[in-house]
């Protein structure tokens, strides 16, 4: 598809429209046609994808849309991504925050986990997605390797959804506990069971986690500068 | 070649004594022994349950696989599986020991065992590996339960 036609403000629109339509071939030449248009790739993922996926996020929320839809959005936002995260590595672009996240063990669900795994990439955290049936070894070896700022479970499963629990006792136990944000969510996972099972946030769905996930990341920015300010007023 | 689904609920069950081990690993023995009220469980009681399930749910499975839909009663706990005597090495290696009997025996079985069915008196008509949930769940519960218990301590 052509797209060299468009002004630059109808080729953001026109992105987000097909990403939110699903159409992964046009998102994916659309991003190419921004990048030539000398649009750094930190701009392109936020004026063309991460707008395009938030609106999807709200559409998702709200009953609008449902989840083959946003898969299909989802899976139009990876194949822009996929041109867009080699440059953004190269360029050094800054990252949100960084989040590990897995469907803990004895489950093998994973579309709700890799749509909030998505979305929080394309609201431009780095996203280490270690897939299913995750038991706390392999939490906490991720953890140890990449420091994550939050770490994310998901379980489908009534009789898998205790496991979020152990993780939790056992990031207490190493005192790795106060160095990561835990959310949690999934089918029958809800705000009561988090708060139960020890997690400072519950996810409801796609939309709602990466807003938790970015409020988390603006409050340890601003208590950061708090830190920062206070240190120097003492020197 | 075992079908991955089965695989991952071997691997999810074959790392339940670690999972317990590790619950553990912070106590000492008398905090093992504590009971949080009268009538309930203490932690290395919880173990003891695990280790008296796990033959009886092991010949549920094989029931399953070598009849035609057998009828599974709720297997409940026996007050009488705990000995206050044996250590927590001894429970916990017990334990770790005869859950990987269970895996082995899931580890041999055929693809189309896992479907093979039996009628529960909770669960009604169940599938093999809808049973090795059930397994994995309990293991969930009862580490959740230790924590639990911990958090009394």
């Amino acid at each position: 598809m052509d797209f060299s036609d468009l002004p630059d403000d109808e080729l953001w629109l026109q992105m987000q429209d097909d990403l939110y339509d699903g159409m992964k071939e046009e998102v994916a030449d659309e991003t190419n046609e921004a990048l030539k248009r000398g649009y750094s790739p930190t701009e392109v993922l936020e004026k063309g994808l991460v707008a395009g996926m938030d609106v999807v996020g709200v559409d998702f929320r709200d009953g609008v849309l449902f989840v083959p839809e946003v898969l299909m959005a989802a899976n139009s936002m990876k194949a822009g991504m996929e041109i867009l995260r080699p440059l953004l590595t190269e360029t050094g672009a800054p990252r949100v925050g960084k989040v590990v996240i897995g469907t803990v063990k004895g489950d093998i669900h994973d579309i709700g986990k890799n749509l909030v795994a998505m979305m929080l990439e394309g609201a431009g955290f780095e996203v280490i997605n270690l897939g299913v049936n995750v038991d706390a070894d392999k939490f906490l070896a991720a953890i140890k390797e990449h420091k994550p700022d939050i770490i994310g479970m998901s379980a489908l499963l009534t009789t898998t959804m205790p496991y979020m629990k152990v993780v939790n006792q056992m990031l207490i136990d190493e005192r790795m506990r106060e160095e990561v944000y835990v959310m949690v969510g999934g089918a029958p996972v809800s705000e009561t069971f988090a708060m139960a099972v020890g997690a400072d946030a519950y996810g409801r769905d796609a939309a709602t986690s990466v807003d938790i996930a970015k409020a988390y990341m603006d409050n340890v920015r601003k208590q950061d500068k708090i830190d920062k300010a206070a240190a120097a007023a003492n020197q | 070649m075992i079908n991955p689904r089965a695989q991952m609920l071997i691997d999810a069950l074959a790392s339940g004594p670690k999972d317990v081990a590790r619950m553990l690993r912070p106590l000492n023995a008398e905090k093992m022994r504590f009971v949080p009220a009268a009538g309930e469980w203490c932690i290395a009681q919880v173990v003891a349950h695990l280790i008296d399930i796990e033959p009886k749910f092991r010949a549920r499975l094989q029931r399953i696989v070598e009849q035609d839909n057998p009828h599974e009663p709720f297997i409940g706990p026996d007050e009488n599986a705990y000995d206050a005597s044996i250590s927590i090495e001894t429970l916990l290696a017990e334990f770790a020991e005869r859950r990987v009997v269970t895996t082995s025996y899931l580890a041999s079985l055929k693809n189309t065992d896992w479907i093979r069915i039996c009628t529960h008196d909770t669960f009604g008509v169940t599938k093999l590996h809808q049973q090795v949930r059930i397994l994995i769940g309990h293991d969930n519960e009862h580490l959740a339960q230790i924590i639990a218990i911990r958090e009394k301590l």
